[in-house]
């Protein structure tokens, strides 16, 4: 094979170029592996003497004058190469064993979530993708501080889409759909230099979980809203079962009354038992007669005022019973409940009312015109069924014993009133 | 003659049952409520022999709170509970009340003239137990009381926590108990067991 001399050249020149490549990429890899620097120099001396001695063996052979034939300097040039490649692979395999810089960010950056450090100035040190994703969203440009995190994390960028989903927590709903949970920590290294770690957490799937559960719940309360009133009106309904059954136990009378009348007249039975039969008829019509003359009852105040009075107690009302059907009622039973203490323990003649509302609560004061106590009144059945029954319709009750005795209650009345 | 105070919320039932009572000749109605809370001013009024006490009356004003009341003040007043709600606390809480009998209104009417005559003559008359409720395959009378308390609670549509909040147990435990009831009755939820026990009367919330 005979090569021009220009032609050897130029190959042995790529050559060279190749192999310092090489050696420079095998170099690098050992820096970032974190070598020690007297072995790194020791690598490059021994090298680049590798290097003298290769082209001054092409130059010029000592024994005959001649250069060494060109295939020569290529064998051992190729050889250079392959044991480069190999101590490359070798060096590469050892690096992605090994903790340095650039391994570290590799490895945050493969995080599903998002991570950054901040140095005690707050200067930002290390980021990884996600991070710098949010970041780039949520402060509406890229992250350069923790002071510029934090204020956006107070208040998102306008037009960024981000919205704070809950006031206690530094959770943010991005424009994606996403849902991430900021937090921050003060974190030392080895060193015992400070660094401010922030991270965001990924929690769309429980964000979502938590909106199911809210669903569900408002479903649950739902039903258990029905719950309450059916329970409500099963009451009513078993007492209207009642009147049913009432019903018709008189018209089984009336029609028995009937039948016997019926026997009578067509069996032509001796008049004797024409007595018994009058008998069953003169009860059946008093009873539908007393049911059409009983009066319908009067509301229920009206009813306490005219049982205090048979007992020798005048009730006086100052003022207007609430609209709000329930209050009125606990404000009457209230008034009841007074009334029977009032002729048992004051021999009183005169109860007092003065009932006021103001801004959705009525307040009824309930005195009379009886003997004060003696001492301080213990609260007994009758007072503490009041106090119960006031304190679960949201109102307050407060007894007053010396020097007069009086009751003042209040309760909140229902926004819509029923008439 | 015996001064009776009846107190029965339904008109029909209260107009009948006066009736009834004063046909017989040996009672004469003194008055007839519809709201148990007015019991005590009746008493008050006149001098009551006996007292025929609802325990669902008007308002939701309970017979129970009435029967104390009437018991603590007047000691010598005979007090007959009655009821048509098969609610097995009823006959306890008649009991500690103070109720002297107690008579389930499904009953016939010659049978409260009887109990009535028995107990003005001193004695107590108590039905045997609670009528029996079927609940799905389970016989009410199957539950145990720590069972009753919690389809109670149920009934009122509270949740776990409060239920266990007011029982003073925990959460686990009632559900423990669910769970067993809902194994002996066969249903499959626990607002299925609570509609039911509600609608065949085996629990009348608020009383």
């Amino acid at each position: 094979m005979i090569f021009t001399e220009e032609a050897a050249k130029a190959a042995a020149a790529v050559l060279l170029l190749c192999i310092l490549v090489m050696w420079t990429v095998l170099l690098t890899l050992k820096i970032r592996r974190g070598g020690h620097l007297r072995t790194l120099i020791m690598d490059s001396v021994l090298f680049v003497s590798g290097l003298l001695f290769l082209s001054v063996l092409a130059e010029e052979i000592p024994e005959n004058g001649k250069p060494l034939p060109f295939p020569a300097v290529c064998a051992v040039s190729v050889l250079l190469c392959v044991t480069l490649v190999i101590s490359y692979w070798r060096e590469k395999a050892k690096t992605s064993q090994m903790l340095n810089a650039f391994s570290v960010k590799e490895a945050i950056d493969d995080l599903p979530d998002g991570a950054a450090f901040f140095d005690i100035n707050g200067v930002l040190v290390l980021c990884n993708h996600v991070m710098y994703r949010l970041a780039h969203v949520i402060c509406g440009g890229s992250l350069k501080s923790l002071k510029l995190l934090e204020e956006s994390c107070r208040k998102p960028a306008a037009g960024s889409g981000v919205k704070r989903i809950s006031p206690k927590r530094m959770s943010f709903l991005f424009p994606d759909g996403t849902v991430w949970y900021f937090s921050r920590e003060d974190i030392c290294d080895r060193d015992g230099r400070k660094y401010t770690q922030v991270t965001a957490s990924n929690v769309t799937e429980l964000y979502e979980k938590k909106q199911e559960l809210l669903n569900v719940n408002q479903e649950l309360s739902d039903v258990s809203k029905r719950m309450r009133t059916m329970v409500r009106n099963v009451t009513a309904i078993a007492r209207e079962e009642e009147i049913l059954a009432m019903k018709m136990r008189v018209h089984d009378e009336i029609g028995s009354s009937a039948l016997a009348t019926r026997r009578l007249l067509v069996q032509l039975r001796p008049m004797e038992e024409a007595g018994s039969v009058i008998e069953m008829w003169r009860k059946s019509v008093s009873l539908l007669c007393r049911d059409s003359e009983t009066k319908e009852e009067g509301s229920q105040l009206m009813q306490l005022m005219e049982q205090a009075r048979e007992i020798g107690l005048d009730v006086h009302l100052n003022g207007k019973l609430p609209d709000d059907r329930d209050a009125a009622y606990i404000i009457t039973a209230a008034l009841r409940e007074c009334a029977t203490n009032a002729v048992r323990h004051a021999e009183a003649a005169e109860l007092y009312a003065a009932l006021s509302q103001d801004d959705g609560v009525v307040t009824a004061v309930i005195t009379n015109d009886g003997k004060a106590p003696e001492s301080k009144i213990s609260e007994g059945g009758g007072l503490t069924n009041l106090r119960s029954r006031i304190e679960r319709a949201g109102g307050t009750m407060h007894i007053q014993s010396v020097p007069d005795f009086s009751v003042t209650i209040t309760l909140p009345l229902k926004k819509e009133v029923t008439a | 003659m015996t001064k009776v105070l009846l107190v029965e919320d339904q008109k029909m039932a209260r107009e009948y049952m006066a009736g009834r009572i004063a046909d017989s000749g040996r009672y004469v109605i003194a008055a007839a409520l519809a709201n148990a809370a007015f019991a005590e001013m009746a008493c008050m009024r006149e001098k009551i022999d006996l007292v025929l006490m609802d325990i669902c009356t008007e308002h939701d004003e309970s017979g129970f709170t009435a029967a104390a009341q009437i018991r603590k003040h007047w000691p010598h007043i005979r007090i007959i509970m009655i009821t048509s709600m098969a609610d097995c606390s009823f006959l306890d809480k008649a009991r500690k009340a103070g109720a002297d009998s107690f008579w389930y209104k499904e009953l016939d009417q010659d049978d409260l003239l009887n109990v009535m005559d028995r107990t003005m003559r001193g004695e107590s008359v108590w039905p045997a137990g609670t009528p029996a409720v079927q609940l799905g395959n389970a016989v009410s009378c199957e539950f145990t009381e720590k069972e009753i308390e919690v389809l109670r609670y149920l009934a009122d549509a509270l949740s776990y926590a409060e239920i266990a909040d007011r029982m003073g147990v925990s959460v686990p435990a009632v559900r423990f108990h669910i769970s067993n009831m809902l194994q002996k009755t066969g249903y499959t939820s626990k607002n299925k067991l609570a509609i039911d026990a509600i609608n065949k009367r085996l629990i009348i919330p608020g009383f």
